[in-house]
């Protein structure tokens, strides 16, 4: 369990990095990008990849661990780590459900380490942070030296840990929706011990119009499909109906069948479909409920979540 | 003050928790080498041919040795039974019996440069048919595990008492059980490693090894026979060992490939168990599958049981064939079972080798007999507590004979216990009828509580032999040596608890050495739950000893009758005359001898020192009683496990703390054992659980607060009425989490396999649900 050889680079800013994959691609180098690491070193250790350079891009991360929010849309840097998105005021309030997704992912040490830009580019399809890019319908931007493109959740995620990305780009940002007034999220799952990746997890997005009915709904599942799934499209005719618990119940019955996930070791097809109807209403359940609590707050910019 | 029975803190925690441990990962010798080990891909394989070429070339690799270069046969049997046909492991064979097996070894000067070598040997493979099931070994077309071999039978075990199937045709009540039992690993936090040196003392090879073990002495014992040379001549050194639970505690080919390589390089060697490594290669247990059957009167009282079993043994019986043997005569446990027969197969299968892990087939066995129990109470709707009590062995039977036969073929007698004292306590601090009342509203939603309860006995302090010297040396401090070897469990502070109450000194006086065979003679080791009792009581009869040698020497020179001495605060003095005293440093001077040249008059032998050995004449018979609560949520099948109680009598108790961390640690294990943890092999042999993503080990969130309470009823087989505890908390613990899951679901069919995970909850709630559907 000891990676092969490979020489290591630590580029001081942005540019110079980018400058140096595309020299590194143009000389016929493999690289790989290290964040927190905590994806990637085991997968070296275990001697799945072995790549001739390892550029760490730890000295970038003033650079690209900027949280803003502008016009309705969080920008957040590739290497700002979970514990800052944990925490993190603006995305408190403005994507509660990013601090809910991160009390699901690993533990303390892990958390500490490793990045929001590490865990999209990773793309397990049963992490969170991947499943919050899906449900929102966020965006990521992919720098090189040559280009600059925003690239959709829905065409960033390939398949299995494998993304769009190419090998002299760097994942430098990721675009998110704010949280529309009216709004609840909640993101529900079931893993096998606390802090294991999920088994199935279901995210949600509840908008209420000023009469209580459903203005929008949104649901994604991770761990049924080789990439999180946007299952929205699904639901979608349920705008215009004033919800009830009931409601919740009965739409997502029919989502066993509309799901097709793999058996292993972890768990088999039957329980995946289970927990999809299970934790789908669930989300959708606490979404809405949290969209009403913050319509009965009172304000207009809704502050989401049960803080 | 008396230190046996305080709680006093472990001596060595501080400095492992303040990273100042030393593994066996922490020593470096000049001019140290790495190696690494080629392990086969296949789970059954003739080697055809290694290619060492590109391997050779690798920057730093310095040596590789195949099969060809290695003339030992395979390892010897080391715990041989009548009906065992026995297959041990070979180095570096030329037909490998399961995926990990080693075919080649690389020596580097780094682990890196060896994974570099080992990647680049090229091994040309011949795969065979392997055979992974247990049922599938026993199959009449099952190509053989081990080509030499016809049949995969590597044992057959049988246990009888009075007439049980005949008891049983008339029985007026008969419940049925079957249980699937998964196969665990040991993990320990240290994973296995060594390192081995031979030098050149005064002409004669000595070989010096430090390994993450449990037993040093056996070690010994193997390399002497193994490389033909003394035990005189090797030395066996466990430094710190960072937890073992069984895995550190047979011989395995790579401890014998570690020394070889030792000697053929000329310079130490290191190999450090990674754990990818450690999940393929390092023991299993469990993985027992169980038919049973009880018949009973119609007021719960156990008339037989009958119990047929196949045990896995993997590719090898590095144990020989211990677990399934405790698992037979274990069922039994603390209930009155007149009429009983069980009959064990153990098969080999090309997969990991299985010997005891913490519980040792008492796991299995308390499952048999807890779930037949709790299937009868159902069935005659009996309260669990009441059935047990029906059943269990009165403190006045004891000692109490089975009727069964020891693993030596002499009568199995428990020595002593109260059984229903425990069931006592469990119903009072497990508030047993509170959560019974809390359980009631639960039931019909979709978070119900279940309760479930199970007892265990095991049976510890087995021999041969632990031995102690104890010795005062010139500081006036006391050092004890014993053959036992820690690999965590606290013997510096406890051991030192015996010592200190004999000699009445501080605890902080005594100074326990185990792990080294240069520090004492022989030695067994640290398993079987036996340290406490047997180096305990060894500790205790050379303290003895070497306190009346003590009081002989002051009398003498303090003219005194020694009955009229006291020995207090590190002197001995006289009666009513305090100031004429010697100090523990005086006398170990004296006791030195004078300077060179001159007389030794003293009438003792030279040295403040005494040996002693302790050896058992049976097992003495620990007891638990376990309650399980646990709540379940239906449309997941999530267990959350919301109380927990155990009620432990382990004899006396030399530290209170130190047993109830041995109890939390082996219920931890129990819970893993019924929640959580499997190796899963595919049918070709692969290991699916390969790393710790896969096989979930339970972690410090998975672990509920425990409650731990203690009885203490002496054993009268040792001079301290020690019992041992170390693998306690394992053994009642699956059958009463398994009831308590059970218990809430309120429905047929029952669980019948191990681990019990969310998905099995769900799956047996799809498939009770399909049942009323159609009645
Ligand atoms: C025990 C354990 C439990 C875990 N549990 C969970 C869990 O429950 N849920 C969960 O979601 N995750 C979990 N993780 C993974 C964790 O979230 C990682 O932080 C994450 O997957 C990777 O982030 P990283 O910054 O460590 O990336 P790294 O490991 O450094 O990199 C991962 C991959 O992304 C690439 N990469 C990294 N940054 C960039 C970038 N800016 N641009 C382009 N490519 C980049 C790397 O080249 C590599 O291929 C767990 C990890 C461990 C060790």
């Amino acid at each position: 369990m000891k990676p092969p050889r490979f020489q290591y680079w630590a580029p001081g800013s942005l540019a110079e990095a980018l400058e140096g994959l595309w020299q590194l691609e143009d000389q016929g180098y493999t690289t790989k990008l290290l964040a927190g690491g905590q994806s990637l070193m085991p997968v070296l250790n275990m001697r799945l990849s072995a790549p001739d350079v390892i550029v760490d891009l730890n000295h970038l991360a003033p650079e690209l661990s900027t949280v803003q929010e502008v016009s309705e849309t969080l920008h957040i840097g590739a290497m700002t780590r979970h514990y800052q998105l944990e925490s993190h005021p603006v995305l408190g309030a403005r994507a509660p459900i990013i601090a809910e997704a991160e009390r699901y992912i690993g533990h303390v040490a892990i958390r500490s380490r490793g990045t929001i830009g590490g865990s999209l580019v990773h793309a397990d399809p049963s992490a969170e942070l991947p499943l919050v890019l899906a449900l929102l319908q966020g965006t990521v931007t992919l720098q090189s030296r040559e280009s600059i493109r925003e690239v959709s959740a829905q065409d960033f995620f390939v398949t299995y840990l494998t993304t769009a990305i190419t090998s002299t780009e760097i994942l430098t940002a990721i675009t998110l929706p704010t949280l529309p007034p009216g709004s609840g999220q909640s993101l529900e799952e079931v893993a096998s011990r606390p802090g294991d990746f999920a088994i199935v997890a279901a995210a949600a997005q509840v908008t209420l119009d000023s009469d209580e009915a459903i203005h929008a709904v949104r649901l994604a599942l991770g761990g049924v499909s080789s990439v999180p799934l946007d299952v929205s499209g699904s639901i979608a005719f349920l705008v215009g109906e004033i919800p009830t618990a009931q409601l919740w119940i009965e739409c997502t019955q029919s989502l066993a069948d509309l799901v097709e996930p793999d058996s292993d070791v972890h768990a088999d097809s039957a329980y995946r479909k289970d927990l999809t109807v299970a934790l789908s209403r669930r989300a959708l359940t606490h979404a809405w409920q949290r969209a009403r609590q913050g319509a009965s707050l009172g304000s207009i910019g809704n502050k989401g979540g049960e803080g | 003050m008396q230190y046996v029975g305080q709680r006093i803190r472990r001596q060595r925690d501080e400095r492992i928790l303040r990273g100042q441990g030393e593994y066996i990962g922490d020593i470096q010798k000049p001019g140290m080498v790495h190696l690494a080990f080629v392990r086969s891909p296949y789970a059954h394989a003739r080697i055809i041919d290694i290619d060492t070429n590109a391997c050779r070339r690798i920057p730093g690799v310095i040596a590789v040795f195949t099969g060809e270069d290695v003339t030992c046969g395979p390892l010897p049997l080391l715990f041989p039974y009548p009906s065992l046909e026995a297959v041990t492991q070979t180095p570096l064979s030329r037909e490998v019996h399961h995926v990990g097996e080693p075919v080649a070894v690389v020596v580097a000067l780094t682990r890196y440069q060896a994974e570099d070598g080992v990647a680049a040997v090229q091994v040309q493979y011949d795969p065979l048919a392997a055979v992974v099931g247990m049922g599938q070994a026993l199959e009449l077309t099952a190509p053989p595990v081990h080509s030499h071999r016809t049949s995969n039978r590597a044992a057959t075990i049988v246990q009888c008492v009075g007439t049980a199937q005949a008891v049983m045709d008339e029985a007026p009540v008969v419940v049925e059980l079957e249980m699937a039992m998964g196969r665990v690993s040991c993990l320990p936090m240290e994973t296995r490693g060594l390192l081995a040196q031979w030098q050149v003392f005064h002409g004669q090879e000595i070989l010096q090894v430090y390994a993450a073990t449990q037993t040093p002495h056996m070690m010994q014992r193997l390399y002497a026979q193994l490389f033909n040379i003394s035990e005189q001549q090797i030395r066996v050194q466990a430094p710190d060992v960072g937890g073992a639970f069984g895995a550190k505690e047979p011989f395995y080919v790579e401890d014998f490939l570690v020394a070889w390589v030792a000697r053929q390089m000329g310079r130490p060697v290191l190999w450090i168990e990674d754990r990818a490594e450690h999940l393929m290669t390092a023991v299993h247990e469990r993985a027992q599958h169980h038919k049973a059957a009880m018949g009973l009167t119609r007021d719960g009282k156990i008339l037989s049981v009958v119990d047929q079993f196949v045990a896995d043994t993997g590719a090898y019986v590095p144990w020989g064939v211990i677990v399934p043997i405790i698992t037979s005569t274990l069922i039994p446990g603390p209930y009155k079972v007149p009429h009983y027969r069980c009959d064990g197969t153990v098969v080999y299968t090309n997969t990991t080798p299985l010997a005891p892990y913490r519980g040792a087939g008492r796991p299995q066995a308390a499952l048999v007999i807890n779930r037949l129990l709790d299937k009868a109470a159902a069935q005659l709707n009996l309260d669990p507590f009441t059935i047990r009590r029906r059943n269990l062995i009165m403190p006045e039977e004891f000692p109490y004979d089975t009727g069964l036969l020891s693993r030596e073929g002499t009568p199995m007698v428990l020595d002593s216990g109260n059984y229903p004292a425990l069931m006592e306590t469990l119903e009072q601090a497990g508030e047993y009828h509170g959560w019974r009342e809390r359980q009631r509203t639960t039931l019909s939603t979709a978070h119900p509580i279940g309760i479930g309860i199970a007892v265990g006995i095991e049976n510890t302090g087995m021999g041969p032999h632990e031995g102690a010297t104890v010795t005062i040396g010139l500081d006036g401090n006391i050092t004890v040596a014993t053959g036992a070897a820690s690999q965590g469990q606290g013997h510096e502070t406890t051991l030192a608890q015996i010592a200190a109450d004999i000699f009445h000194v501080s605890v902080d006086q005594v100074h326990i050495v185990e792990g080294d065979t240069a520090a004492i003679a022989y030695g067994t080791g640290t398993f079987a739950s036996r340290t406490a009792v047997v180096a305990g009581s060894a500790v205790q009869l050379a303290g003895e000893m070497l306190q009346q040698k003590l009081l002989r020497l002051a009398g003498h020179l303090l003219e005194a009758h020694p009955d009229d001495l006291v020995v207090a605060g590190g002197s001995v003095s006289v009666r009513g005359v305090p100031t004429r005293s010697l100090t523990f440093k005086d006398l170990a001077l004296r006791a030195s001898g004078p300077f060179p040249g001159s007389t030794f008059t003293l009438p003792v032998e030279p040295g403040l020192s005494a040996s002693a050995f302790f050896t058992p004449s049976g097992a003495t018979y620990a007891a638990g009683a376990h309650m399980a609560v646990v709540q379940i949520d239906r449309e997941t099948g999530q267990i959350r496990v919301i109380g927990y109680t155990a009620v432990h009598d382990s004899g006396t108790l030399i530290n209170p703390q130190i047993v109830d961390g041995q109890l939390h640690g082996g219920i931890a294990a129990g819970l893993g054992t019924a929640l959580l943890e499997e190796m899963v092999f595919d049918e070709q042999g692969q290991v699916v659980t390969g790393t710790l993503m896969d096989y979930l080990v339970p972690t410090a969130v998975d672990v509920p607060d425990l409650t731990v309470c203690h009885l203490s009823t002496p054993s009268p087989l040792n001079p301290l009425g020690i019992k041992g505890v170390g693998e306690s908390g394992a053994i009642a613990s699956p059958a009463a989490l398994l009831a308590a899951i059970e218990d809430a679901l309120r429905m047929t069919p029952v669980v019948e396999s191990l681990p019990v995970r969310p998905m099995t909850v769900r799956h047996l709630l799809t498939e009770s649900r399909k049942g009323e559907e159609f009645a």
